[in-house]
């Protein structure tokens, strides 16, 4: 009967045996027709549910979980507004402004480009709910690559949300996302990824925001989002970019600053003065060969110093244990702890994990240093914050006491 | 070409062993590789007096050996993008780990069954056969051509599956006539047994991360002590790509590299990548084996991947070594000597399978 279908079956079992396939609308003689319909029936009302059931929870990630706006937001506006063929598309998304009573610098900060970093996203919430601008505007946007928030990496195992307890015991949502823009959005993924610049890249990193820049606005969905954030730093006249990521613990980037060349004297700056604060952090040149990130294709085609914040997240590497919700808040795996007890971590690990609190409160620590270095190196173009939650204050009160209840 | 070479049968073997690769070097997969080229080398392999099983093994070998090769290698990719390695400077790594151990597995598999290819016989099959010429193979070049045009172009991408319907809409065309409802439940069929299979291994591995036991296997070879670790990553990588080779690479083939970092990263990346493509070798999948078992026309899929067992684990310890070595090999294949070697290794081989097949001659 079905030559192909045997050979795959004699392949599990080595006898050559073959599967019963009961084709729809074939023949399958010496079965009664009723007794084939009822199977029929029961095994497509089967599938019904199933197929049900996983579009609910397919389609669950697909609402934005509110963020409130902080007092310091002067105005909202869409990724759309600098790429009006974005609008309507799953790439469209929030662009926080935080105007400053004096003028100053422009600053663009970068959440959610990867959304299952979730300190680099829950960061830029932190500072678009609490922080105000004495000088200068700082444009914020939380889910760079929205697309990728609404859905997760298939075979990861990873949880769809996780939640953070507030004060008043009401707990705020938020989507552990996917690395790569949902499929629902372009498909399918190409074998190679030409990269305009010329260099080759695996085919499923077309749908990787952070290998698109600088974009194309006529391309498909990444790349318009990335050319529509090309356009902000272009037409806002962007000064600084800091782009927020996580990184596995075992990754060699870790807890570092990654650096375009012209923002070296910034970087070391902003390391230095870390240091002094406690915050261990490396210093990474960004390597010329690796296109179509956004610290090298920001920083090459326009005049924006740009640096993208990398700090371990056990949840998102190779070497995890469980993959839960808890994972994701509190960092503790024991996977992770024999690995560093072997040697084999680029990040500090212990029994205590890397917990969310303490990743962010580092993002939003670097993000308030490396603006105290640029008002040094350019106080022409000061960018200066107040209210910036402090890292001590993130690690002692919890994430839940920056965040505000969403009635 | 074959009138001169069929009676070189020791030398064409290989000669056809290249001509397969060429599919998996410009496309990156070695099933395109086995359905495309593997099935136009299957005749003239079947013509120098292979059984079944010894060409369908020939074949997916070759496949993977193809998709291994430059300049297009998926796995090696996939493991690059996971310690932001770009993908330069791995011709000569990749051509070091492939063409010779395709040579010598090839070899191993045939050199004692080939025989002059009988010409007459050879045309008297051809003629048997309800298609004839050149159109017949038209749906496999054009899908090639659209898949190469896809690696090399910008912007140009249609996407395998409309490569795929395309190819099949001309098959309709230039083969033999049927009725394409039929022929398409019929594929849809066949179809089904191994999409069940990897929706299944899809599940399989979304559980198994879930519950933290895909974090057990990777951290505890993990921590395995070097000689260890490389028995680990010998055997865990393939057994691995039993799922998909791509999720081998990602999944096993980062964190090894990592533990190896500081070598040759690019020759141990470079090796991985092909033990990652022994894994379409490894059931239940075993892409590679299961249709070349398809394009041989075998239908027990087992005895291709028996025959193929004695390639399969040389190119195992061979892709191992090639890590343990790494510092070494990769001085080698970034010297100037490593092109004039390559060739010269190349003609004193070739030189030696014409005396063999001079010898065969004579004794024939
Ligand atoms: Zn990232």
């Amino acid at each position: 009967m079905n030559r192909f279908c045997a050979d795959l079956c004699s392949g599990f079992s080595g006898t050559g045996k073959s599967w019963k396939v009961i084709p729809f609308g074939g023949e399958r003689i010496g079965d009664p027709l009723k007794k084939r319909y009822v199977q029929f029936i029961v095994f497509i009302s089967v599938v019904l549910v199933v197929v049900l059931l996983s579009g609910f929870s397919f389609t669950s990630m697909w609402k934005d979980p509110p963020i409130v706006r902080g007092p310091g937001v002067s105005e909202v506006k869409m990724l759309s507004d600098w790429l009006p063929s974005l609008s309507g598309t799953k790439g469209d998304t929030e662009v926080y402004i935080i105007r400053g009573s004096e003028p100053g610098g422009n600053f663009l900060l970068l959440g959610g480009n990867h959304p299952n970093e979730p300190g680099g996203t829950l960061a830029a919430v932190l500072m678009i709910e609490n922080v105000s601008s004495l000088a200068g505007t700082v444009y914020i946007i939380p889910r760079a690559n929205h697309s990728a928030f609404t859905h997760n990496d298939p075979m990861e195992g990873a949880p769809q949300f996780f939640s953070i307890e507030l004060p008043d015991g009401s707990r705020r949502t938020f989507r552990f996302g996917s690395r790569r823009t949902n499929p629902v959005s372009q498909w399918p993924d190409p074998t190679i990824y030409n990269h305009p610049t010329g260099s080759t890249l695996g085919g499923s990193e077309i749908s990787n925001l952070n290998r698109a820049f600088p974009g194309r606005e006529d391309g498909i969905i990444t790349e318009r989002v990335a050319a529509a954030i090309m356009n902000i730093v272009k037409q806002e006249k962007i000064d600084l970019v800091c782009d927020l990521h996580e990184s596995s613990p075992e990754y060699p980037v870790n807890n570092a600053i990654v650096f375009h060349q012209e923002a070296a004297e910034l970087a070391i700056m902003t390391q230095m003065m870390l240091e002094m604060e406690g915050v261990d952090i490396r210093l990474e040149e960004s390597p010329p060969s690796l296109r179509g990130l956004t610290h090298r294709e920001i920083g090459d085609n326009s005049d924006a110093y740009v640096v993208l914040l990398e700090v371990a997240n056990p949840s998102q590497g190779r070497l995890r244990g469980k993959t839960t919700e808890e994972l994701v808040t509190t960092g503790v795996d024991k996977y992770y702890l024999q690995a560093s007890k072997d040697g084999k971590l680029f990040a500090p690990y212990d029994e205590t994990g890397y917990p969310l609190e303490l990743r962010v409160a580092r993002h939003v620590t670097t993000v308030r240093v490396l603006l105290d270095s640029w008002n040094m190196m350019f106080p022409d173009r000061m960018i200066m914050l107040s209210d910036v939650p402090a890292y001590n204050a993130i690690l002692s009160d919890g994430l839940g006491a920056f965040l505000k209840p969403v009635s | 070409m074959t009138v001169a070479l069929h009676r070189k049968p020791t030398f064409l073997l290989v000669l056809m062993t290249f001509f397969i690769m060429i599919a998996g070097m410009i496309t990156g997969s070695s099933t395109a590789t086995v359905l495309t080229t593997g099935a136009i080398a299957y005749p003239v392999l079947k013509s120098l007096g292979l059984s079944k099983r010894r060409a369908g093994s020939i074949i997916a070998m070759s496949g993977i050996y193809g998709m291994i090769a430059p300049p297009i290698n998926l796995p090696a990719m996939i493991i690059g993008q996971g310690v932001d390695m770009p993908y330069i400077g791995f011709t000569t790594p990749l051509l070091f780990v492939t063409f010779p151990i395709a040579i010598i597995t090839t070899l191993i598999i045939g050199v004692r069954k080939v025989k002059p290819v009988d010409l007459d016989e050879f045309k008297k099959t051809r003629e048997s056969e309800p298609v004839k010429g050149f159109a017949v193979y038209l749906p496999l070049i054009v899908m090639v051509i659209l898949m190469v045009l896809e690696n090399v172009s910008w912007g140009f991408s249609l996407g395998l599956p409309l490569i795929f319907m395309i190819s099949a809409l001309i098959a309709v065309v230039t083969g033999r006539r049927g009725n394409i409802l039929k022929i398409s439940f019929t594929a849809i069929q066949n179809a089904l047994g191994i999409l069940s299979i990897l929706i299944g291994v899809g599940m399989f591995i979304q559980v198994m991360t879930m519950n933290g036991v895909r974090g057990l296997i990777v951290g505890y070879l993990n921590s395995l002590p070097q000689g260890a670790l490389l028995l680990g990553i010998a055997l865990g990588i393939p057994a691995f790509g039993a799922v998909s080779s791509y999720g081998s690479s990602s999944v096993l083939g980062v964190p090894f590299l990592l533990a190896f970092l500081g070598s040759n990263d690019i020759v141990v990346c470079s090796a991985l990548s092909l033990l990652a493509g022994l894994g379409d070798m490894v059931p239940p999948t075993a892409l590679a084996g299961i249709f070349a078992a398809h394009v041989v026309g075998e239908k027990n899929y087992f005895k291709i991947w028996l025959s193929s067992m004695p390639a399969f684990f040389i190119t195992m310890i061979f892709a191992t070594l090639t890590i343990v070595w790494a510092t070494q090999i990769g001085r080698f294949v970034n010297s100037v000597f490593f092109y004039p070697v390559l060739i010269g290794a190349f003609a004193i081989v070739a030189v030696v399978l014409l005396l063999i097949d001079k010898r065969k001659e004579s004794v024939a």
